[in-house]
């Protein structure tokens, strides 16, 4: 790309607006997230269509598109939070859905690994599951993934420390 | 720390979906971001001024194509304590002896059929089985090129919902181009209908629809739908 062309692309990118910049380029991204958190792709895109949501009604005070792509993964973490909350208080007073178990054995066949992986991934403690998905799927580092769980750095080296040594023998086991 | 190996760490990145509707997405997300305004001053709610009582059925007839949200009802598929509710179903069929075709997405199912009608009528559902308070829908009828002779036709949408439990649009992707404006059709409908001894309000959205018999057709009107807040 000539450096005018690069130039003009530069334009366009600033003048685009930054929700829909990060809608545009990031929502299937934020969406496998939020499946890898819940193990669930129609909460997954309800989640992420919340937090989407919330980023269009405050994009005015969104200063830069990194800074509006934190709050958008927050947001989306803190919304599986929730939702799992919710979920788990559900399940309580309802039996669980055979639809769910259908359509995930349907997914199965298609991605057995991607299937295998989430199902391990949910059977880890909150903190530990949201430190290896921003670390592992997220392409996050250590600080970027204090900072969207609101932890320490040292507390993230040992959430995915637990995590990842959790998850490889779960995932072990089954091989 | 042990590292994950490569093949759960590409299982993860696998997890990434490559089939998301972006219009539908951003269509919802919009429609979200607007009912969440908040409330100062004047809201504009340009459909709800269509609203008018009764009138629906006959319309149904009339037209023939027909979408319908059902419930499975809302004592057998439970309340969750926060007023949450499980196990909907979405279903839509269409009855006319002429080339119809319905399509229905959800934003909570986890099961989509997409059908499209060819005469004699069928039936596509989804069971809603995520709680969520109030679950959207986008729901099209439209009659297909070659159906018959009119290259303009309409649009609609026959929402059926428990009795009580008022339902709303909350997005409309107008289909292009149109010849009717808006104004000369009857909008949204509300009536009331009992099946099968069991009450259901009943909503029809009514849109332009306009096609030539050559060419492709263009993407019929969608609504949006949901259940208005209790």
């Amino acid at each position: 790309m000539t450096s005018t062309a690069a130039r003009q692309d530069e334009v366009v990118r600033v003048q685009e607006p930054v929700a829909e910049l990060l809608f545009r380029e990031r929502y299937a991204e934020m969406v496998g997230l939020a499946v890898v958190l819940l193990s669930d792709r129609t909460a997954a895109e309800d989640v992420v269509q919340d937090a989407y949501t919330a980023l269009f009604r405050h994009e005015a005070s969104m200063t830069d598109q990194q800074s509006a792509a934190g709050y958008l993964v927050r947001s989306v973490v803190n919304g599986c939070r929730s939702f799992q909350r919710r979920k788990r208080t559900a399940e309580r007073y309802a039996p669980p859905a055979p639809t769910s178990e259908a359509s995930a054995e349907a997914a199965a066949s298609a991605r057995r690994d991607a299937l295998r992986v989430v199902e391990a991934m949910q059977r880890l403690p909150d903190r530990q599951r949201i430190a290896v998905a921003c670390h592992h799927y997220l392409g996050l580092d250590r600080s970027e993934t204090a900072e969207v769980m609101g932890i320490s750095v040292n507390s993230v080296k040992t959430h995915l420390r637990r995590g990842i040594r959790t998850l490889a023998q779960q995932l072990e086991e089954e091989v | 720390m042990e590292p994950l190996s490569d093949r759960w760490v590409a299982a993860l990145q696998a997890c990434r979906p490559t089939d998301c509707d972006l219009d539908q997405a951003r269509s919802v997300i919009l429609a979200r971001a607007r009912q969440e305004e908040p409330t100062a001053g004047r809201r504009s709610r340009p459909k709800r001024r269509w609203i008018v009582a009764g009138g629906v059925i006959a319309l149904g007839a009339s037209l023939a194509g027909t979408a319908q949200l059902v419930t499975a009802g809302e004592d057998s598929s439970g309340v969750t304590p926060d007023g949450t509710r499980l196990g909907q179903i979405i279903s839509a069929h269409t009855s006319s002896a002429q080339k119809w075709g319905v399509r229905v997405t959800g934003q909570h199912e986890h099961c989509i059929e997409s059908w499209q009608g060819n005469g004699g009528g069928g039936v596509c559902s989804a069971d809603w089985t995520t709680p969520h308070p109030h679950p959207t829908m986008s729901v099209s009828a439209w009659q297909e090129r070659g159906g018959g002779p009119p290259s303009r036709s309409v649009g609609l949408a026959t929402v059926i919902a428990p009795a009580g439990r008022a339902v709303e649009v909350v997005s409309y992707l107008e289909a292009q181009p149109t010849t009717i404006p808006i104004e000369d059709l009857p909008g949204v409908h509300h009536g009331a209908a009992t099946i099968q001894g069991v009450d259901f309000d009943v909503w029809g959205f009514v849109a332009p629809y306009h096609f030539e018999d050559e060419g492709e057709p263009p993407q019929p009107p969608t609504f949006t739908v949901r259940f208005a807040p209790r």
